[in-house]
């Protein structure tokens, strides 16, 4: 063969192989993924619960070995676009209800909180009264000496279910069930699951319908009350979490201390701690999977939001400590909100109001007192806080962005941090994709 | 020398066989008185070379036979006492006819003497030596393709003799009234014969008296008029004409009644002995067998007014003779293509063959693979409810055809073992398919064993290859085994050396083609042009080759109107359970375009821009599309292995050559090592897609529905149809257009309710969709918020987790009957792939490649 068209040839194959390499791809077609339908269900009557007064370890006297028990009352506030009959104080957990098809914290939202006045337990015991969930995490879980961590889980509904409980520490899971039957609570005495390990996380899982969990812990150093708190549960680990409002209560003498946990994957993490005035430049730290992290940042006298950035999702708690009162608070993260009713408790309370955005956020506020509805608008900086004192029967909050809201109660007997959560069940307007 | 003979020639074309024919017949030791030579074409060529020999000639037009020897009969100067009847292909040697008229002085009952016809091309192979019929009235050859070693050189009677070289009285002929024109060509020897017997003669072959005969018209090389038909049409018309003449006068009302009804069974008959012309012959047969009844019934009549045949009917083929003549279409030589080369197992072939499963041992196939694709329907009847049809199982019935693949699915699911394990055998088998398809591919471009079994292997071993395997890429993988050994087949069938051979292989390549159809069409596009391009090449082929493209056509043809009205680009997509990969491309692009430029430059320039051409087509053709297959990699290396054979082949130093081959060696143990050995695999398990309690249920109800809700940044409800929907029971025109259905706005509702905790219209729906469970998938919290509330309605019983997610049986569920689902195309469909099953199976006339041997 001609050496002229050999090589032509080869020249023309390499063409055709480079042309049908470039030519200019279609777009790939797209992938329907079903027909949208939004249905309009009439939601189930909105229903919380409180999770009740104080328990306490080794019933009152803290002698009786296997007794636990409930001591005192909790006070209830309630606030309801409903004019219906709520108790105001309870000893054990209680479930409240509204009917309604608008469900937000403007049909109810309510409050629990307690001081506590016992031997080997002082201070102030306050949260939120949440709707059941059927799962939900803590990191906040404490032992060993002076320590002593209670799982309160509540039933509200009128049917018996099974509550899974897992404690995750050190790369380990303890894995416990219990059997709760209609209306009826579970008081589980975190030591004798976990030992003396010092720190925790748990998991908590519900066979049937939500429960009310709450945990409770209480701190002390020999015969020397150290404090009391409630925290609430966080549903599921998340890549980005904002806790608050920190105050620093203990300067030069204990540092708050923010806990991490990555339930699935390990994660970068990067921590920024925001205060009105400042910025604190972030930390960032790989976080193993299962482990739980501990930080003890040095903070100057201020409040602080704390912003957490991670590459997967974690859970992150804070424990902050009060040297005057003499108490402890753990601070969940914060759920974001565009309007929140709340009611106000009957003890010196601050309004906590963070900005996530990166924008300022205008928020108007309404106080509700016995003066009548007293309304400013609060401008909070971007990424910032600002503290507001409250005092009436209830406040409510509106936004044309998202912003973060908590309570800070303080008093001479305690401090605690009451940290509310969207109160509505499923149904207006819900998108189902049917394919 | 007492018999006086004059000899008639029935010409027909002036040609070198007639030219031979009269110069042999000039060189006749016995005195010929008369020869006359009957000119059917009335040509001035016939005229010139006739009269070099001074015979007579006459030209009476286009006439038959047996009017063409009358018209000779009539040109003679005198009436002679004996016959002498010679076609324009049949050349005596110069003692035949002393040898027959021998006979005919010796034995006054002889009336019709037959010589011995050889092989005009092997004068040393016997092609006729009397004729009979077999018992139904078939015309059957005593000796055929037999070796003339004197063996049957023994003087006997027969039922008839070919009209070639015929010696026969001539008053026996006027007393017979010669051929009947009207009778079949093919039956009018056997006929006449007949007719002599019943007249009470003798009719003999001389064995001694040779004619060298060509069977022109038997060979295609003569003008179908002749025969009235084809050569299958013609035997078929002699057939039932024969049997008319010799069968009981009671049984042929009943015979000429059914015809109709063995037309169509010679369907399939035809098929299997890749005959399909027999098919044309038998329905040619009945329908001339009707139109001229009378004519058959007057050939019995005046055959039996002449006297009885019972006699004749002695001289009838035996069962003994036929099935020795059919056992000995099983007997063939070796094709002389063939000799000299290492077969599968002599190469080493097989041996590296059964190794590259190694690869995969980690994976060895023990249950059904949890994969894209995979698990597939549970049994036949699970997937054939799936394949072909005309609605996918979404919804209440969605008027989409079914994936095509599914077919393949079907296929797997003939083996008497799961369909998903048999599916996870063909996944660890694949290396060694691949190897072997390679294998046979590449042998058409080399013999030497190891250069084959090299690149063979550097072809399943490489990461393409390896990387599908490790994917459980079904629907890749079939494309990648079955593109070379479509390629393979199609060259056999280009280069088989009879039809039968080559309708084999067509129907080989058809079944292949079809599987890659089904996977890939635009691979199938690019191989139809590779078979039409192949087809102008060798016209002789052109039917075969162009037959193998039936069976995909017909099993894409409902995929493409159904994607042609929607969005044509969807043509291309044929199955739902594609698998995604890392995309090398480029590096398999690069290889191929150095192999390329080596080819070209080493003087393999057709096939170095034939492979690029290929290549740089299916790339175009993807990128328009929007597509990217993971298989297109896998098949730039195929074209890669054949240029680097012809590469390897045109290369000369030795030490190159081996160097070489460590390198590519040591390269595809390399890739076996990261891609095979260490690839993650898809696990193993049962081959369910739905929980055991709702498969148990659909195994009892076909009916049984579930609905499915999951949860990701949305809520979604499926309706599952039986027993889950497995990876055949997926559609990709669902999946890429959705659907309008009445039940989904209640399907979403329903789910709506669920998920709300709403039980208020729960009950209504139920019943209104025949929902039997809700399957609730997923762990956050609004999954695990779902399962509480659906738990908590008095319409659900909690039947337990599982893999799948949380099941609830519904108590009281309406019991509904299944759902028929129509499937218009299937039954052509099957009827065409069991054709072209039929065709691929080996038959006597497939294996030795049988050949006409009827003189006439």
């Amino acid at each position: 063969m001609n050496p002229l068209i050999r090589w032509l040839s080869a020249l023309v194959g390499l063409a055709v192989l480079i042309a049908g390499y470039l030519l200019p791809a279609r777009p790939a077609e797209p992938v329907a993924v079903g027909s949208e339908f939004a249905v309009s269900v009439e939601p189930l009557p909105l229903t919380i619960a409180c999770p009740g007064a104080f328990v306490e370890v080794a019933g009152r006297s803290g002698t009786e070995i296997g007794k636990i028990e409930r001591v005192g009352s909790a006070n209830i506030k309630v606030r309801s676009a409903l004019e219906a009959p709520y108790p105001n104080s309870a000893e054990s957990f209680v479930g409240l209800s509204a009917e309604g098809e608008l469900q937000s914290t403007e049909l109810l939202s309510a409050i629990q909180y307690q001081v506590v006045d016992q031997p080997r337990a002082r201070g102030l015991l306050a949260g939120y009264c949440e709707q059941p969930k059927t799962n939900g995490w803590f990191v906040s879980g404490d032992g060993g000496g002076g320590k002593e961590s209670v799982l309160i889980a509540a039933n509200p509904n009128n049917v018996d279910t099974q509550l899974l409980v897992e404690v995750h520490f050190g790369g380990k899971v303890i894995t416990e069930r219990y059997v709760i039957g209609p209306q009826r609570e579970q008081l589980i005495s975190l030591a004798a699951l976990v030992g003396v390990e010092p720190s925790y996380a748990i998991y908590f899982e519900s066979g049937g319908a939500g429960l009310v969990v709450a945990m409770q812990h209480r701190y002390s150093d020999g015969l020397t009350t150290l404090g009391v708190s409630l925290d609430t549960a966080v549903r599921q680990a998340s890549d980005s979490l904002w806790l608050g409002p920190v105050r620093i209560l203990a300067q030069g003498y204990e540092r708050p201390r923010l806990r991490l946990f990555a339930p699935l994957d390990d994660a970068t993490v990067s921590v920024t701690y925001h205060s009105a005035a400042t910025v604190i430049s972030a930390v960032e730290f790989s976080l193993a999977s299962g482990e739980l992290f501990e930080l003890e940042p040095e903070l100057a006298s201020n409040d602080y939001v704390i912003e957490i950035q991670s590459t997967q999702p974690v859970l992150a708690s804070v424990l902050n400590p009060s040297l005057t009162p003499l108490d402890y608070q753990w601070i969940s993260p914060l759920e974001r909100f565009s309007e929140l009713f709340l009611p106000i408790p009957a003890i010196d309370s601050e309004l906590a109001l963070m900005n996530p955005g990166s924008v300022p956020l205008d928020i108007t506020l309404a106080i509700r007192s016995a003066s009548g509805v007293n309304t400013q608008v609060v401008r909070v900086a971007a990424k910032g806080i600002e503290m507001i004192e409250v005092a009436g029967s209830r406040l409510s909050l509106k936004a044309d962005g998202e912003f973060m809201a908590a309570l800070q109660l303080r008093s001479s007997s305690g401090y605690a941090v009451i940290n509310p959560s969207d109160n509505s069940n499923l149904g207006q307007s819900l998108g189902v994709f049917v394919r | 020398m007492t018999v006086s003979v004059a000899a008639v020639v029935v010409a027909n074309t002036a040609d070198v066989y007639l030219s031979e024919t009269l110069s042999q017949l000039s060189k006749q030791l016995y005195p010929l008185e008369q020869v006359v030579v009957v000119d059917t074409a009335s040509s001035n060529e016939t005229l010139q070379l006739v009269s070099q020999f001074g015979f007579a000639i006459v030209q009476p037009g286009d006439i038959r036979l047996g009017a063409a020897i009358e018209a000779g009969l009539r040109a003679l100067r005198s009436k002679p006492q004996w016959l002498w009847i010679l076609h324009d292909d049949s050349a005596p040697e110069p003692n035949a006819l002393s040898q027959l008229a021998k006979m005919a002085e010796v034995s006054e009952s002889v009336a019709i003497i037959g010589p011995k016809l050889l092989r005009w091309d092997l004068p040393v192979e016997i092609q006729q030596l009397g004729l009979t019929v077999t018992p139904t009235g078939k015309p059957f050859l005593l000796v055929e393709s037999e070796f003339d070693q004197g063996q049957f050189d023994v003087r006997t009677d027969t039922l008839a003799v070919s009209t070639a070289g015929m010696l026969v009285g001539l008053a026996v002929w006027e007393q017979l009234g010669g051929l009947d024109d009207y009778s079949p060509t093919l039956a009018q020897d056997i006929e006449f014969s007949l007719r002599a017997r019943a007249a009470g003669f003798r009719v003999v072959v001389e064995p001694s008296a040779k004619v060298l005969h060509a069977g022109l018209a038997m060979s295609g090389k003569r003008s179908r008029r002749w025969l009235g038909g084809g050569y299958r049409t013609a035997i078929a018309k002699a057939h039932l004409h024969l049997f008319g003449l010799i069968a009981p006068s009671g049984i042929l009302p009943l015979v000429y009644l059914v015809l109709p009804l063995l037309a169509l069974l010679s369907i399939p008959y035809g098929i299997f002995q890749r005959r399909p012309s027999r098919i044309v012959g038998s329905f040619s047969a009945w329908l001339w067998g009707w139109a001229t009844l009378g004519r058959r019934f007057g050939a019995r009549r005046r055959l039996r007014k002449l006297g009885s045949i019972t006699a004749a009917k002695k001289l009838l083929a035996t069962r003994k003779q036929i099935r020795q003549k059919r056992f000995r279409h099983w007997q063939f030589p070796p094709e002389q293509a063939r000799l000299g080369r290492n077969g599968f197992f002599t190469s080493g072939a097989f041996y590296l063959a059964a190794l590259l499963p190694v690869v995969s041992l980690a994976s060895f196939p023990l249950a059904a693979l949890l994969s894209t694709g995979s698990p597939i329907g549970r049994s036949f009847e699970s997937i054939w409810a799936a394949t072909g049809v005309d609605v996918v199982q979404y919804l209440d019935g969605v008027a989409f055809p079914a994936d095509p693949f599914n077919w393949f699915y079907a296929l797997l699911a003939l083996m008497p073992a799961s369909p998903s394990l048999v599916l996870n055998w063909f996944v660890f088998l694949a290396l060694s398919f691949a190897f072997l398809a390679s294998w046979l591919l590449l042998g058409e471009l080399s013999i030497r064993p190891w250069l084959r079994n090299l690149a063979s292997a550097t072809y399943a071993l490489s990461p393409a290859v390896l990387s599908l395997q490790s994917a459980a890429a079904v629907v890749e993988l079939v494309v990648v085994i079955f593109v070379p050994l479509s390629l393979y087949f199609l060259l056999k069938t280009k280069t088989a050396f009879n039809s039968a051979r080559a309708l084999r292989w067509g129907a080989l390549s058809s079944l292949s083609l079809a599987l890659v159809g089904i996977a890939n069409p635009i691979v199938f596009g690019l191989l139809a042009v590779v078979v039409v391009g192949l087809a102008a090449s060798y016209i002789r082929r052109v039917v075969s080759l162009l037959l193998s493209l039936v069976p995909a056509l017909a099993l894409l043809l409902p995929w493409f109107v159904a994607t042609s009205s929607k969005n044509l680009a969807l043509f291309a997509l044929t199955s739902s359970n594609r698998s995604e990969l890392p995309d090398y491309l480029i590096w398999y692009l690069a290889s191929l375009g150095l192999l390329v430029v080596l080819a070209a430059a080493l003087r393999r320039s057709a096939l170095s821009l034939s492979v690029a051409v290929f290549a740089g087509a299916l790339l175009a053709l993807e990128r328009a599309l929007g597509f990217s297959f993971a298989e297109v990699s896998a098949l730039l290396v195929l074209g890669s292995v054949a240029l680097l054979v012809e590469v390897m082949e045109k290369l000369k130093p030795r030490q190159l050559k081996i160097a070489l081959a460590a390198a590519l060696a040591a390269g595809f143990a390399a890739s076996a090592v990261v891609f095979g050995f260490m690839a993650n695999r898809p696990l193993q398990g049962e081959d369910l897609s739905a929980p055991a309690l709702v498969v148990a249920q659909a195994d009892a109800q076909a009916s049984t529905r579930t609905l499915v809700i999951s949860f990701d940044e949305a809520i979604y409800a499926d309706l599952i149809w039986g027993d889950g929907r497995s990876a055949d029971e997926r559609s990709v025109l669902y999946s890429a257009l959705s659907a309008d259905s009445g039940v989904e706005q209640p399907l979403a509702e329903l789910t709506a309710q669920l998920v709300a905790a709403n039980p208020a219209a729960v009950g209504a729906l139920l019943t209104e969709l025949g929902i039997d469970f809700v399957l609730v998938v997923g762990s956050d919290p609004v999954a695990l918020a779902t399962k509480a509330s659906v738990s908590g309605m008095e319409y659900f019983q909690v039947a337990g987790e599982s893999k799948f997610g949380s099941l609830f049986r519904v108590i009281d569920a309406k019991d509904e009957p299944a759902l028929e689902i129509p499937a218009a195309y299937r039954d052509w469909q099957v009827a065409v792939l069991a054709i072209f099953a039929l065709l691929a199976i080996p038959t006597p006339a497939a294996i030795r490649g049988y050949r006409r041997r009827v003189a006439k």
